[in-house]
């Protein structure tokens, strides 16, 4: 059975990029993962896209495949939601290829968030609203993703006793580490101060709790591991040791309580599958959609328990230097929120060794954890040498 | 920019239209006895379709809020900030996201009591927010 790995990653600029369109910036990531890889375009028959949130695309699968020429085995578009959107695509290239169904397939995702937006829309744009499950919260004047968050911060505040010192830390981290990314949206220092600061915009959220709006892309290539061989390819190959997931719901008025939501569950089958636990890891990218996010993935990751996740991170256990530093390419937060995409580019740039004044030393092991929607899906993916 | 109204379809037109008279309707299953909210057409529980409504006490506590400064994803709702947004847990169990009006100026608390109270937003449409139990 061929071994699947990943051998190309690909990113494009991020931050603000006018007169770009989602399309143009995932053709340019894949094109970028390919020659990173040291492949050719010929190679690829296999290409896998999640929709952007800001635009509506119908078949963007086919829309971007034809964009690059391409004629692949296996053009399809997967939306799980979130960063579980980017596992379940890497996790499909990884069937696609051991079930010899194609040689070489990209997992790509991007989009032209920040410009796309109509002028004076703060937050997030979605391309539909108001269907489904969303009737019952957008009458209400639930409207973008802060005040559904907002509403599992509080609760994680009131279980647990969390502090906004404790997710000041969250927020303050992930500048420092963008600090060291050269390609990094928001590249200053943030300090204690200016966080507590910071207005709110839905309480308990202010401004420095929520991820960047972003353009850009980011795609990853995986092929096998014969393959990759025969052609002597130019980057080490980082293999994929263990995938989970798990869904509970959609909506914010279906929220479980904190300490109910996915996460732990697809991380301890990624564990299971790969045979290692959270002892094993020498780094996490945890999906940051807003600060909250960071704290419960890392009890989610099992490196503390469930409600110590504010102490973890106020102690400084989530910066680069720590035994296990998070977001370690400054995060949705920091860097540039691509939907998870970069934090898939950063665990295999770390793995390789190649992330320059950020590299954590030693590197064998990285999870990425993240979450879709409101914590409603979760995905665990753990990357390791090959 | 006008504020979205509910979409209103076979399944959960008894709903808006118990809001509308005064009342706030829960689905109870008659299967397996569980309450939920929103409305479906089979209970997420065990999927059966034999479902009865319930009249909710329209009482409860909040169970989680937050009180909005920014108007995000458009200005539908710029006139109304700031406004505070609850999931409210009913005395039945059942799990609510709704608003929370009256004064704004203090923020309550989780566990606060809440009642509900209908706020007519349209011609025939009626929202259930909630307000602070003196």
């Amino acid at each position: 059975m061929p071994e699947p790995v990943i051998v190309g990653i690909g990113e494009t600029r991020v931050g603000e990029l006018p007169g770009s369109t989602s399309v143009e910036l995932q053709a340019e990531a894949v094109r970028l993962a390919v020659q990173d890889a040291g492949l050719e375009k010929g190679d690829l028959d296999g290409l896998l896209t999640c929709p952007p949130y800001s635009t509506a695309h119908s078949m963007l699968g086919l829309q971007v495949s034809e964009y690059l020429g391409l004629r692949p085995r296996v053009a399809a578009t997967i939306d799980v939601g979130g960063t579980p959107s980017i596992l379940t695509m890497l996790e499909t290239a990884v069937s696609l290829v051991r079930d010899h169904r194609c040689t070489a397939v990209v997992c790509v995702f991007g989009e032209n968030q920040r410009t796309s937006r109509p002028r004076g829309v703060r937050g997030t744009v979605r391309a539909a609203t108001v269907r489904g499950g969303e009737a019952w919260e957008e009458p209400f004047g639930v409207s973008g993703m802060a005040i559904a968050y907002a509403l599992l911060m509080r609760r994680y505040m009131y279980r647990y006793g969390a502090t906004r010192e404790q997710f000041g830390a969250v927020a303050i981290a992930a500048r420092k580490h963008a600090l060291l990314n050269p390609n990094a949206q928001l590249r200053a220092p943030l300090s204690m101060d200016e966080y507590l600061a910071s207005p709110m915009v839905a309480s308990p959220i202010c401004r420095r709790d929520c991820s960047l709006v972003s353009d850009g892309a980011g795609a990853v290539v995986v092929t096998s591991r014969a393959y990759a061989t025969g052609r002597a390819l130019a980057r080490r190959a980082v293999a994929v040791l263990g995938h989970g997931s798990r869904v509970s719901h959609r909506s914010i008025n279906q929220l479980p309580d904190v300490d109910e939501l996915p996460l732990a569950s697809a991380a301890a089958e990624a564990y299971a599958r790969a045979g290692l636990s959270a002892r094993d890891l020498h780094f996490a990218q945890i999906h940051d959609a807003f600060t909250i996010s960071t704290l419960l993935g890392v009890e989610g990751l099992g490196l503390c328990a469930v409600g110590e996740g504010g102490r973890y991170a106020a102690e400084g256990l989530i910066e680069l230097g720590s035994p296990v530093p998070i977001n370690t390419h400054g995060g949705h937060l920091a860097q540039a929120h691509i939907g998870g995409m970069l934090h898939v580019v950063e665990t295999v740039r770390q793995l390789r060794g190649e992330a320059g004044a950020r590299q954590v030393p030693g590197a064998r092991v990285g999870a990425v954890l993240g979450n879709g929607g409101v914590e409603s899906a979760a995905s665990c993916t753990l990357l390791g040498e090959a | 920019m006008d504020k979205p109204l509910p979409v209103i379809t076979p399944t959960t037109e008894p709903f808006w239209r118990a809001c509308a008279e005064g009342r706030l309707l829960l689905r109870r299953c008659q299967t397996c006895g569980s309450l939920f909210h929103y409305p479906r057409q089979a209970c997420p529980s065990c999927w059966s379709e034999a479902l009865e409504w319930r009249e909710s006490s329209g009482r409860g506590a909040i169970w989680s809020f937050s009180q909005v400064h920014v108007a995000l994803g458009g200005d539908a709702w710029k006139d109304e900030l700031p406004y505070t947004v609850v999931i409210v847990e009913l005395d039945e169990g059942v799990r609510m996201l709704s608003r929370l009006v009256g004064s704004a100026a203090d923020e309550p608390a989780v566990g606060d009591r809440v009642q509900v109270e209908f706020f007519r937003q349209a011609e025939g449409v009626c929202l259930p927010y909630f307000r602070l139990e003196r």
